[in-house]
């Protein structure tokens, strides 16, 4: 079990109330990582969800030719490893510890059965869940836009 | 539009020669330019207009201070006819100058302030003369962070000069990419990503951000949430100017005309010209 306190900070548990707080506390645990080790492979079953509290990790998918491609930096405070909480529980990316770090971890398994005795926990969970989704989305549309060079005919050859 | 007869000067470019010509990128150069007869006299954040006879003329932001050296510096990227051709010249060659052009940066309000400069690609440019300025007036301001945006590891412009800036200039530099090989160190994903990791003080801080019009919007949306007052943030614009001196309409949005009036423009004022942005 961890603090309370730190369970009530995360983004993902920011609507619950106290008592879903504290059963959330008896499910989480605190990791460390040292730089360099590997949090989740990808294609592996995904089991836990992660919340960063220390250091940065970044998100990588095997490429083409065994290279791989480092798609985003999580920072402290956001949450990743949202495959645990969804069908078919495969993580669809690596995440690799870029400097010391710290990560409160919760596995997605006792979540769902917690949540099915208290689906109005779920849904919220589920929420932000969706929301983390979307946001990954979104970034990720803007991200290729900027490596296609994505520019209108106002732009193109304006101001150097 | 400007009431004034523009001086006849401002119409005939200057033969500038290229005393250096270094790539950066695949696709950007540096040049260093030198005029015969006048030092550029600029302010960080204007540009001229540079020329090529029987090709033609583009605005390119200044990137040095004129706290460096004799000439100024011209990163062009490759993306057109002008572009292509100045490409192809060598050190020694001579291109036509006009301007310097535009109101710049706001260095009066930076001083005794906080700074925030957030830089998308190219963008990285027009701030290295803020950078380079802020280096050498070190003292003038209080901290200085700089966020940097480009779609790869090999597509950060001046990446070798981060080292000066952090030591000398005392600048947090923070880097990020939109995607990269293993082995790179520095953050993967959006700059929007960068502005909640920064200690900001609102009421003491002025942002200066130059990028692509898309970062804007989403850069605004962060700033707003951590609470940057507009009339303290400065956008500086991308339009397609011509003749630098509010003549000839080409980067007019509604009553403003980017060339003359900006292209660095207080956040508040830009309110009212939701297109500017977008």
């Amino acid at each position: 079990m961890v603090d309370t306190k730190l369970v009530r900070q995360m983004a993902l548990f920011e609507d619950f109330d106290r008592k879903e707080i504290e059963e959330l506390a008896e499910l989480c645990s605190i990791r460390e990582f040292s730089k360099g080790e590997t949090l989740f492979a990808e294609e592996r079953p995904a089991t836990h969800l992660y919340t960063l509290l220390k250091g940065r990790v970044v998100i990588m998918m095997n490429g083409v030719r065994g290279q791989h491609a480092l798609v985003y930096t999580v920072q402290p405070g956001q949450a990743f490893s949202w495959s645990a909480m969804v069908p078919p529980r495969r993580y669809t990316a690596s995440a690799v510890a870029v400097e010391p770090s710290e990560a409160l971890i919760v596995e997605g398994r006792k979540l769902a059965k917690l949540f099915k005795t208290r689906p109005q926990s779920g849904y919220k969970l589920m929420c932000r869940v969706a929301q983390l989704i979307s946001k990954r989305l979104r970034h990720t549309r803007l991200q290729l836009l900027n490596i296609h060079d994505w520019q209108t005919p106002e732009n193109s050859e304006s101001k150097g | 539009m400007s009431d004034a007869p523009p001086d006849q000067g401002d119409y005939r470019p200057e033969i500038a020669t290229a005393t250096e010509v270094r790539p950066l990128t695949a696709t950007e150069r540096l040049f260093h330019l030198i005029l015969p007869h006048r030092a550029l006299g600029h302010l960080p954040g204007q540009f001229v207009q540079v020329s090529l006879p029987g090709i033609g003329e583009a605005p390119i932001s200044v990137s040095s201070s004129f706290t460096r050296t004799s000439g100024f510096d011209l990163c062009i990227r490759r993306t057109g006819n002008v572009s292509e051709a100045l490409h192809r010249v060598k050190a020694g060659g001579r291109v036509g100058i006009r301007g310097p052009f535009g109101c710049g940066a706001p260095l009066e309000k930076c001083m005794g302030q906080d700074v925030l400069m957030i830089a998308g690609g190219l963008g990285l440019a027009p701030l290295r003369s803020l950078v380079q300025y802020i280096c050498d007036y070190r003292d003038r301001f209080k901290k200085v962070t700089l966020l940097i945006g480009a779609r790869t590891p090999e597509t950060l412009l001046f990446a070798d000069e981060y080292n000066a800036w952090r030591n000398e200039g005392k600048i947090n530099i923070e880097a990020t990419v939109d995607t990269a090989k293993k082995g790179w160190t520095g953050s993967v994903g959006l700059i929007t990503n960068l502005i909640p990791q920064i200690e900001i003080w609102p009421t003491s801080t002025v942002v200066v951000a130059c990028g692509p019009p898309i970062m804007y919007r989403f850069v605004m949306r962060k700033l707003q949430q951590r609470h940057i007052p507009d009339d303290r943030i400065y956008l500086s614009l991308e339009r397609r100017m011509k003749c630098g001196m509010g003549k000839c309409g080409h980067c007019q949005i509604n009553d403003v005309y980017v060339c003359l009036d900006g292209p660095v423009f207080r956040y508040d004022r830009l309110a009212a010209l939701p297109e500017a942005v977008s």
